[in-house]
């Protein structure tokens, strides 16, 4: 497992598709020292409007049968995809699931790519609270 | 005893009733208090052929062996089945009660056959069944695929909210993520419009399956005269056999 702070540039270093996580790697993240940068990231969203790359994840979330305008995503779901695969890929963003330290839940990251204006390379927890 | 259910009907010329009673191993005896050699039937003479009454006791006697009610309904399909397999298209069209447990809705299918095109009925609620569950037992001949004519629009709009964004500073649309091919190969094949939360609108096209092509093979094979179609298999017996006489 790779603890990392989501906030700060996992690494310099792109991968070819131009993201910087690993969807094959395990990421732990400390969530309470997470929560400001995602507050921020949200009331950025409110002010600016959000990016493209929030339609990968209501198509995401349309396709698998979950509610789009209330996203309830399962652990049950999501578990098998941590460390092995993204949960969606384009070329406006990638979703990948992490965990959160002493927690048992898993969450769902969404990584913009750099078409995304004014969001290039942020990475935004899509539940806050955990999947279900 | 044989397998299809039988009745004996007694017509009376004078007044032109006739009364009728099942043949059962309850309702045959023997004469002679039981050890005669002949047998005989009681006919109710109240039991007339054909009131209400005796009309549903006759259909709760149609004890017809699983294998031929089956058989009976894939046959009552058949037309629609030779269709498809002829280059024809058959659509299914139904509207279905969402919030009705008592399987409220209107099925038909809508039949091409090159020469016209012509609907034929299903006027049939489904309690208790979620249509989606209901047309595959229906038509279990078949494979189904929406009609991507009919649901175009709606089709359109959907991949539109879901994989395209408003760009406001360069004023122009983008596509963040499937294009609408690739987008409605994800759809479901029995999927609907929702009309107000309460009627959901299905439109499909159908294909034969294995079960339908089997069925279609099978009943060409027996809708012909076959050589041999009287040969049994016997134990320990040897058997000659001669055009229409077996020694």
């Amino acid at each position: 497992m790779k603890k990392i702070k989501l906030s700060e540039c996992i690494d310099s270093r792109l991968s070819n598709d131009g993201y910087e996580l690993d969807p094959t790697e395990k990421y732990v993240v400390d969530i309470e020292s997470e929560i400001e940068f995602q507050a921020a990231i949200m009331m950025s969203f409110q002010v600016m409007g959000p990016p493209p790359a929030i339609k990968n994840y209501h198509a995401w979330l349309f396709e698998n049968g979950f509610n789009v305008d209330a996203p309830n995503p399962t652990n049950e779901f999501v578990a098998p995809y941590y460390g092995v695969k993204p949960l969606w890929k384009t070329a406006y963003s990638q979703g990948i699931v992490i965990k959160a330290e002493n927690d048992d839940d898993y969450f769902i990251v969404m990584e913009c790519s750099r078409e995304n204006r004014g969001y290039k390379y942020t990475k935004v927890i899509l539940t806050p609270g955990g999947c279900m | 005893m044989n397998s299809l259910p039988c009745i004996v009907v007694l017509y009376n010329p004078d007044d032109g009733t006739c009364v009728w009673q099942k043949l059962t191993n309850q309702t045959i005896e023997r004469t002679r208090g039981g050890e005669g050699k002949g047998f005989f039937v009681k006919v109710p003479l109240n039991q007339v052929f054909l009131d209400a009454a005796s009309n549903e006791k006759l259909l709760a006697f149609t004890s017809l062996p699983e294998h031929i009610v089956n058989y009976n309904f894939l046959l009552s399909q058949k037309k629609f089945m030779q269709i498809i397999q002829n280059g024809g298209v058959v659509k299914l069209h139904s509207s279905e009660w969402v919030n009705k447990s008592c399987g409220r809705g209107d099925t038909e299918l809508i039949v091409d056959d090159g020469n016209g095109v012509e609907k034929y009925a299903y006027p049939y609620w489904f309690p208790h069944t979620p249509y989606t569950m209901v047309f595959p037992r229906l038509f279990p001949w078949a494979d189904f695929a929406a009609d991507e004519d009919f649901f175009e629009d709606e089709d359109k709009e959907c991949w539109q909210d879901y994989n395209c964004f408003y760009d406001k500073k360069e004023d122009k649309w983008l596509v963040v993520g499937d294009s609408f091919e690739e987008f409605r190969k994800k759809l479901n094949p029995m999927r609907s419009i929702n009309h107000s939360g309460e009627v959901a609108e299905y439109m499909m096209i159908l294909s034969l399956n294995d079960l339908g092509r089997a069925f279609l093979a099978v009943d060409e094979f027996v809708s012909k005269n076959q050589p041999y179609s009287d040969v049994r298999p016997r134990i320990g017996v040897e058997i000659i056999y001669e055009k229409d006489k077996i020694k």
